[in-house]
């Protein structure tokens, strides 16, 4: 059985160049017209299994968003393909991606966002079903409604409620209910539980978890806070600049990080009382902007053991056992 | 024993909209030292902000200070007029805010919103205070810091505008820095970088730092001692070994127990059932008692005053939790 879905060197470029006049300019004697590329995602490979929970962790700009939004066509990728169920959907227009969108369902980080305030909570949770066509009655559909409220923990009496009388641990609740009111095959949850304080984000985790339990979706969740993700995934995917950089199941990659990359942001993921399993590694720069991607691997600027075959030479993901994957030149010698 | 350069008793900060009373500060004593980091840990509406804005005086109507005393460097802020605060703000008292991204101004260059609060306050000419801006730029860690003076905010990251911003609130070598969410803005990795820049400083200036977050994480890194508030009031107070190890009041309990732990896999979290009661109208005893798991009758009707448990640890509970 081929898994849920599937992503073959996925690619995403964004043309940012500003106007005409903006791009045209001399250059030793030759006139020169830029383009501007952000290369957003570049060649990414991942697949999530059913039932199965797949964390994408990174900081701002590495383009993890970008690799949901993707996935949901909400951008149509540059290059690379994406399979849902084995089906080709990467050249799939609106029409064809009507029947794909009602197997996946995203719920976002802005619990302030992403309800629109003008309808009542009752119309935001059953609007996927009318959206997509299913056709219950009035009655099926209040039902359904106050089911899913009580399932994430709101009460019958908030159906008729507008979004600004809910808090924003109720609102992410709110968000969940509207997810999971079609009962998707694969939830995309992007920084679902970033915007909260963290007794609510813990609320949220469990319900999170409690109802992939119930309703058997896969997940893919993508978090800056490794700690949320570790808890909550079961395969994890460690993104830098565009490139996914290591992989592997959620216990192995935290026990024994191998990227320079990886071993550094668990150095410094703040920890109560934690001793980190690794060795230190401290960076000295910040993240270099995607314009231009430099030859060689993504990490150079920033990475402490760089070396020459770093900067000619790009790394392939690399297996080296039990599903762990990375991309780092390190792992040859 | 130093004597405190802040010291705060009894301070309460009420806002008064159309309706109700928003008691956002309650009643909270506290003190901070020479070189001392203390830091305000809290759920957001807890009150953190609102205190560390009441000590700069920056809080506007409808809010007032109701009552309760500021003493900073023997001096009592609450009485103090507007022209005499500004003496003082930028100078011995200075402040860092949580956006990176809106603290600087646009229009100015780095240079000129370094100078500004040195023009104010020190008597240095141009040429010193051009060589004291590149000497603090220098210190938080910004490279070329000669070229840099001339750039303009959008030319700075969020980590490098916060290193900026740090750079100025250090200018003119104040007692006291408030820095209200400092790193929240930023990735894990510059937050990392940050908070050491911010150690290392308040260490060699021998300034105090009062760190307001609402990251126990970050805090239990950095802090000397903890405060954690909870509706406006202290809940617990005590050394920053203390609160990790042995925090007995089950609010704090429940904050450190729901933070996913990187090392062990849990099935589920513990959490704190409920939300925050709307601070208008909290409930007559103990404001944690309806998301409280111990909570007995004594807890709903009487508010539990702040009380000693060991020197140093202070606690408002009623029944604090054996561990």
């Amino acid at each position: 059985m081929p898994p849920l879905l599937e992503i073959k060197q996925l690619e995403q470029r964004f043309d940012v160049s500003p106007g005409f006049w903006d791009r045209l300019h001399i250059d030793k004697g030759r006139v020169r017209y830029d383009k501007h590329i952000v290369h957003a995602v570049n060649g990414i490979n991942l697949h999530i299994n059913r039932g199965e929970v797949f964390g994408l962790v990174g900081e701002s700009g590495c383009g993890k968003s970008t690799v949901a939004k993707t996935i949901v066509k909400i951008h149509e990728p540059s290059g690379g393909r994406i399979l849902i169920d084995g089906e080709d959907i990467t050249a799939y227009d609106a029409r064809k991606m009507l029947p794909i969108r009602k197997k996946m369902q995203m719920i976002f980080q802005d619990p302030y966002a992403s309800l629109n305030p003008r309808m009542r909570i009752r119309d935001i949770i059953t609007e996927p079903m009318t959206a997509n066509e299913i056709k219950p009655t009035k009655n099926e559909l209040d039902a359904r409604a106050m089911g899913l409220l009580n399932q994430v923990g709101l009460g019958d009496e908030h159906v008729d409620r507008y979004p600004h009388q809910f808090s924003g641990g109720q609102r992410q609740r709110i968000g969940i209910a509207r997810a999971l009111s079609i009962e998707p095959e694969l939830v995309i949850a992007d920084e679902p539980v970033s915007a909260l304080d963290v007794s609510i984000q813990a609320q949220i985790l469990n319900l999170l978890m409690d109802l992939k339990d119930a309703y058997g979706f896969s997940c893919l969740f993508i978090g800056h806070d490794l700690s949320v993700v570790r808890h909550i995934s079961d395969r994890i995917g460690v993104m830098y600049l565009g490139f996914l950089v290591e992989t592997g199941t959620s216990n192995e990659l935290f026990n024994h990080p191998k990227h320079p990359y990886t071993r550094a942001l668990l150095a410094s993921a703040p920890t109560i009382g934690e001793v980190p399993h690794t060795e230190p590694i401290e960076l000295k720069s910040e993240v270099p902007p995607a314009l231009d991607l430099p030859t060689g691997c993504c990490f150079q600027s920033r990475c402490p053991f760089v070396y020459d075959a770093c900067y000619s030479r790009r790394p392939e993901l690399q297996d080296t056992g039990e599903g762990h994957q990375v991309a780092c030149h390190l792992i040859d010698q | 024993m130093n004597p405190p350069v802040l010291n705060v008793r009894d301070l309460k900060t009420y806002f008064h909209p159309f309706a109700g009373v928003v008691k956002a500060v309650d009643g909270v004593d506290f003190s901070i030292e020479p070189g001392e980091i203390l830091g305000v840990v809290g759920e957001s509406g807890c009150g953190k902000s609102v205190l560390g804005f009441s000590i700069m005086g920056l809080i506007d109507p409808p809010g007032r200070i109701e009552q309760g005393t500021i003493t900073f460097n023997d001096l009592n802020l609450l009485e103090m007029k507007e022209q005499d605060l500004r003496k003082i703000r930028g100078k011995d008292l200075a402040m860092v805010f949580q956006d990176p991204m809106t603290s600087l101004n646009p229009l100015y260059t780095i240079q000129n919103q370094m100078e500004e609060s040195m023009k104010r306050h020190s008597g240095l000419n141009a040429t010193q205070r051009k060589a004291r801006c590149i000497e603090l730029l220098d210190e938080v860690g910004i490279s070329q810091p000669e070229s840099r003076l001339k750039n303009y905010p959008h030319q700075f990251s969020g980590g490098m505008r916060q290193r900026v911003i740090i750079a100025i609130a250090l200018a003119s070598h104040p007692r006291l820095i408030i820095a209200d969410e400092p790193t929240t803005a930023l990735d894990v990795t510059i937050q990392a970088q940050i908070l050491q820049v911010m150690k290392r400083l308040v260490r060699d200036h021998q300034t105090a730092l009062m760190l307001i977050t609402h990251d126990l994480a970050v805090i239990s890194q950095m802090a000397d001692h903890i405060m954690v508030m909870y509706c406006g009031r202290i809940v617990e107070k005590a050394t920053n070994q203390v609160i990790i190890n042995q925090a007995q009041h089950p609010y704090t309990l429940g904050l450190l127990n729901s933070i996913p732990k990187l090392t062990v896999k849990q099935s589920r979290l513990p959490q704190i059932s409920g939300m925050v009661p709307d601070i208008r109208d909290l409930p007559a005893g103990c404001a944690f008692a309806p998301r409280c798991s111990y909570a007995q009758d004594l807890c709903r009707t009487t508010r539990p005053e702040p009380t000693a448990l060991s020197p140093g640890h202070e606690i408002a509970c009623h029944f604090p939790v054996e561990r």
